[in-house]
């Protein structure tokens, strides 16, 4: 690589520069797409359903924020497939079209080539790779991940949520309960149905009359329970109401919808779980 | 030998623009207008193809031709086209000649043994005329009786159509068209361009044509435009097109790979026609009219609608963003 065709030297430094500015931008779309899908998830309340469910299982329980990544990176390549910036588009349209031709031709010898080659050369020697390089793009994005950050945050800490009640999360339980059951052998499954623990959330079913499960299931919610992030520790434990009074138990959204014969078991168990 | 011709070739490449800037000139002093028609001749004559030329009569078609002829030191003949034009009156005969009492059969070169020949109204030549003169075109050698003869380079036919009287004509076949590079039309002058007219030949004297390049420079300039250097995109570019003309609503049937060759080659030669050392965009896009205009034929329904090839042609252009 000599003499006029010392534009490639030149052009591959430009090209490194231009490759690294791409991945940049690439991680700020990532990062940007990451904390927007988060956000989301936060709103919905996403996260705090997963913590509570899969407190046990680490990746499960932060599964939303893992999946916000995992989207946001794959829609930032997807993108960057799709807008692949093209190097030679960086230079002015006459200089792109002399680049991009000397390029393509750079194994050629005839004297055209030569003369095109020198004047390449001459051109791409006097302009620096960064100077090129269109840094609105990064400043853009990262205003865009400065305010989406924010909001991340504010969403975080603050009580700002979708309004969402248990029957929106009822297909998830049950997708959760078929998977479960699948899975599960009948001996465990017995073990539950007899051993009532003091956990009131979520299935399995709470109570047992003459064999039959009842399905009696209390999500993460206002008053109803806790939300495991956050509420404080004692705001997740059921005021002790006077027995009898059924407006003292603030499920009665479950209450109401079970059916008549089983009000009366639930009502005590609720009666008992005050006491204790 | 070779050391020798690369030597010149590279002298011949230096003194390029200023042979153009030259002959532009020349060719200026007699001609008024027409810089479209006298670009893509140029062009034509550079990229080393043949030309059929469509414009009404009286609008200096034989008085372009003659003098590039004459700028660029090139051998020039013209051949009226009429029906009873025989291909031996193009091609040439052999002939007895006598000399010192004995006779020998000697062969008498036809017009087409020149640089630079005007085919005029080629269409009222008899089909086997036309396929005599295409043949010479196209294998740039003609064979008589058993003899082939190579015919001297550059090698030039521009063959004029009169597109007004078509009584007693016989059209070029499609497949004949393909083998013309390019299609130039000539129109009429402005009202400015007809009073230079004026003024310039209607005087005592009419203006002369100097010879501002020999024939060997011709020759190393038509090699140098092929190496002028053109981008992978701009190929792509130019197949797109070409064979977008083969599906394109309206269009019955599309242009050849012939096409493609020639817009990537026409191309080539207008960057160097006009001091470029690349092609560019604007070389296809310019290109793209002469060459695809008689290379596509329409179908009924798009030819009652009023759609004409160039139209068809801009709209392929302006869909590829060319």
């Amino acid at each position: 690589m000599d003499g006029p065709y010392e534009f490639l030297i030149y052009l591959k430094k430009i090209n490194v520069a231009h490759h690294r500015f791409q991945i940049l931008i690439w991680i700020l779309n990532g990062i940007v797409i990451s904390l927007l899908v988060y956000a989301v998830a936060l709103y919905i309340g996403l996260p705090a359903f997963t913590e509570f469910y899969w407190q046990d299982f680490l990746p499960l329980a932060i599964s939303p924020a893992i999946l916000s990544v995992l989207i946001g990176f794959i829609a930032a390549s997807i993108l960057r497939r799709r807008r692949t910036s093209d190097l030679f588009g960086l230079f002015e349209p006459e200089l792109a079209d002399k680049v991009r031709a000397a390029y393509d031709n750079r194994r050629a010898r005839s004297f055209p080539m030569q003369s095109l080659a020198a004047e390449v050369r001459t051109s791409l020697a006097g302009i620096r790779p960064s100077r090129i390089l269109d840094w609105r793009q990064v400043k853009v994005r990262m205003a865009l991940l400065i305010v989406l950050g924010s909001a991340t945050a504010i969403l975080a800490y603050s009580q700002i949520s979708a309004d969402i009640t248990p029957s929106d999360f009822q297909s998830i339980a049950d997708l959760r309960d078929r998977a479960l059951d699948l899975f599960a052998d009948q001996t465990a499954e017995k073990k539950v149905e007899v051993n009532l623990s003091g956990n009131i959330y979520g299935k399995p079913s709470l109570a047992v009359l003459n064999e039959e499960k009842l399905q009696l299931v209390l999500y993460p919610g206002t008053e109803a329970g806790s939300r495991a992030k956050a509420t404080e520790a004692t705001e997740r434990l059921f005021k002790p109401t006077p027995p009898g009074g059924a407006s003292a138990v603030p499920a009665e959204l479950y209450i109401e919808s079970l059916p008549p014969q089983n009000k009366e078991i639930i009502k005590k168990y609720f009666e008992n779980l005050a006491k204790g | 030998m070779e050391e020798r011709m690369t030597e010149d070739l590279k002298a011949i490449y230096s003194r390029a623009p200023d042979i153009f800037q030259r002959l532009r000139r020349e060719i200026d002093k007699v001609m008024v207008g027409q810089t479209t028609a006298i670009e893509q001749l140029l062009v034509a004559v550079l990229a080393g193809g043949h030309a059929l030329l469509e414009s009404n009569p009286g609008l200096a078609k034989t008085l372009l031709v003659k003098t590039t002829a004459r700028a660029m030191g090139l051998g020039y003949s013209r051949i009226q086209c009429t029906p009873d034009l025989m291909p031996a009156d193009i091609t040439g005969t052999t002939i007895i000649e006598e000399t010192d009492g004995s006779k020998k059969f000697r062969f008498e070169p036809g017009p087409v043994f020149a640089n630079i020949v005007l085919a005029d109204e080629i269409n009222r030549a008899s089909p086997k005329t036309q396929s005599a003169l295409l043949e010479a075109m196209q294998e740039r050698q003609v064979t008589v009786g058993n003899r082939t003869y190579l015919l001297d380079r550059p090698f030039f036919i521009l063959a004029t159509q009169n597109p007004i009287e078509m009584e007693g004509t016989f059209p070029l076949p499609e497949a004949q068209l393909d083998r013309f590079l390019f299609k130039i039309f000539m129109s009429y002058p402005s009202f400015e361009e007809e009073m230079a007219i004026l003024e310039r030949y209607s005087g005592r004297q009419e203006p002369t044509v100097e010879k501002m390049v020999s024939k060997d420079e011709v020759i190393g300039l038509q090699a140098l435009s092929r190496d002028i250097p053109v981008s992978e995109e701009l190929k792509k570019g130019a197949v797109e097109l070409v064979m977008a003309t083969r599906k394109w609503e309206g269009v019955q049937y599309g242009a050849s790979p012939r096409a493609s060759i020639g817009l990537i080659v026409s191309s080539k030669a207008r960057a160097f026609l006009l001091g470029r050392n690349y092609v560019s965009k604007e070389d296809l896009h310019v290109m793209a009219y002469p060459i695809l205009r008689h290379r596509i034929i329409l179908s009924f329904e798009a030819e009652r609608k009023g759609l004409t090839r160039d139209q068809v042609v801009a709209d392929i252009l302006k869909h590829l963003g060319l």
